[in-house]
């Protein structure tokens, strides 16, 4: 009993981890551009897909796809960025919904246009199982782990001392006291994106092995559940954010193993409304930002 | 008189196709301390906003040291040697003093950001003592003082300052108010806009009375009392003037 709960915990922090690399690229596209990127889980599914035909079509090896699928889903950023994201800057809200749900469904159908509708199969990737302090888990899950945290250090040391990651946080503090001091805003919100993309892109690719399949749809899932997790971390806060993924990913492990695998994608949801039911700002203040 | 450093013509600018100046004339020689005065909707922020590039400009011209600058932007301008320190709060509440100086020097090159920094420190060593501490947590009068000095980091030509006595304690304002009195004396152009007539006439080396988007008083603020510039306030003429302009 005991075992079982303590593993369920562990593949909830990587499921958490997963979550938290996804949500923390929303959650600062949030804060610089104010707008809630509705395409998020797309740059997800873009970052597997890159990966996928790097290793389906031309026999690369997975770190090699990692870096493809990257890279891919990062050029993508830039011309979405450049066309659509930067255009939201001090647009009315519902600017930036339209514009992202319109992104999204161009994003997923070129894709499927492309390389169609079916399920592909992810065969990269370290599966092979391992065995640390009792538990049995496959390499590829610890390293979901370490990325992740690897990403969360990477986010706080670049917003702390980068000048980049300290006029990112200036934009989502006062936007108009940006103009005052001459920080280009639409050129931090550009990257602020890349970046986010870029991240959501590295959690598609890490965790393709662990899900093995590969498919035009599979971004709205991971959009549907970022959202909850940045409501409840406090829309824009960076460690809320983190904290907010990882009670996500554990909450879905255990329902999934104690009260039925039918109801873990709910969790989400039910989470963020008993969490907005005793905090109604979220866990953790939005002024904390970043 | 020194030759003006800025020199407005005939300026009408406003938001969209409101038009909030009407023609303004003004010459600000370098190192003057001039206090922009008038009654609400006067025009006043709207025209340091317009110095600073953030209004449509209609018409008539906005001469910087030989440079029409009436179409640059503002980045170009900040460029130019203008800084202007908004009404409000305008700081970045989650971040130090130190970072908000280190995001007031974001258009410099990073040799010169540390190097004015520390000028900043040199010029208001209250900010230096609180350097770790979170804008936000400072009373009003150390915020107002932190803009001010992210102003003065870029080492304008000229300073435009609107109303920095918004929401402050009587003894922040005559703090600020000393703090601008004494970078002017270093020579520091300053052009004021306030709405505390008393405090701006008694630091400013002249006023200049804004009425519907014109001026209409220039001059030493020895030469008008409180109950003329009331009068000019709410008529647009001095007593026993008869000539009705608008």
């Amino acid at each position: 009993m005991f075992y079982t709960i303590t593993e369920q915990v562990v593949n909830g922090i990587v499921s958490g981890s997963v979550y938290a690399i996804v949500a923390v690229g929303m959650t600062m596209i949030f804060g610089v551009l104010r707008a809630i990127n509705f395409a998020h889980g797309e740059y997800y599914m873009l970052g597997t897909f890159g990966a996928w035909f790097a290793i389906d079509y031309f026999d690369l090896p997975y770190p090699v796809a990692v870096v493809i699928g990257v890279v891919a889903t990062a050029v993508i950023a830039v011309v979405v960025g450049n066309f659509v994201m930067q255009r939201i800057v001090g647009a009315p809200a519902e600017a930036g919904v339209l514009a992202t749900l319109g992104v999204s469904l161009i994003l997923q159908n070129t894709v499927i246009l492309f390389f169609g509708g079916s399920y592909k199969f992810f065969s990269g990737g370290y599966i092979e199982p391992v065995t640390l302090f009792g538990f049995t888990l496959a390499e590829q899950r610890i390293l979901i782990i370490i990325v992740g945290l690897i990403v969360f250090i990477g986010l706080e040391l670049m917003v702390t001392y980068s000048r980049m990651g300290k006029a990112m946080r200036a934009v989502s503090q006062n936007i108009e006291c940006c103009a005052v001091v001459g920080i280009d805003v639409r050129h931090v919100a550009l990257w602020t994106f890349i970046l986010g993309a870029g991240l959501a892109g590295l959690s598609g690719v890490l965790t393709a092995p662990v899900n093995v399949s590969v498919y035009g749809g599979m971004g709205e899932l991971i959009t549907f559940k970022t959202l909850p997790i940045i409501i409840m971390g406090g829309l824009g806060n960076v460690r809320g954010t983190f904290v907010a993924a990882m009670i996500l990913g554990v909450a879905e492990s255990l329902v999934a193993t104690y009260v039925g695998l039918q109801f873990r994608d709910t969790v989400g949801f039910a989470t963020l409304m008993l969490v907005l039911m005793w905090r109604p700002h979220g866990l953790f203040s939005a002024q904390a930002r970043f | 008189m020194a030759e003006p450093s800025l020199s407005i013509k005939g300026l009408r600018a406003g938001y969209g196709s409101l038009d909030i100046l009407n023609g303004v004339d003004l010459d600000v020689p370098q190192g003057q301390f001039v206090a922009l005065m008038g009654p609400n909707g006067a025009g006043k922020s709207t025209l340091l906003k317009t110095l600073y590039g953030m209004t449509t400009v209609k018409g008539g011209s906005i001469n910087w040291q030989g440079k029409d600058i009436a179409a640059l932007k503002s980045r170009a301008i900040l460029a130019e040697g203008i800084s202007w320190v908004p009404q409000g709060r305008c700081n970045f509440p989650v971040m130090t003093v130190d970072e908000n100086l280190q995001m007031a020097a974001y258009t410099l090159r990073d040799g010169r950001v540390k190097a004015e920094r520390d000028y900043v420190y040199d010029l208001f060593p209250i900010l230096k003592t609180r350097r770790n501490t979170l804008a936000g947590n400072m009373s009003g009068g150390e915020q107002q003082l932190l803009e001010v000095a992210m102003a003065v980091l870029q080492r304008p030509k000229i300073l435009l300052v609107d109303e920095p006595s918004v929401g402050l304690s009587p003894t922040a304002i005559g703090i600020v108010f000393d703090e601008l009195l004494r970078i002017n004396a270093a020579g520091q152009t300053i052009l004021l806009v306030e709405q505390n007539t008393k405090k701006a006439m008694a630091v400013a080396q002249r006023a200049v009375i804004l009425r519907l988007g014109k001026v209409i008083w220039d001059g030493r603020p020895a030469d008008i009392t409180h109950d003329e510039l009331g009068e000019l306030f709410l008529t647009g003429r001095m007593r026993g003037e008869t000539d009705v302009e608008h």
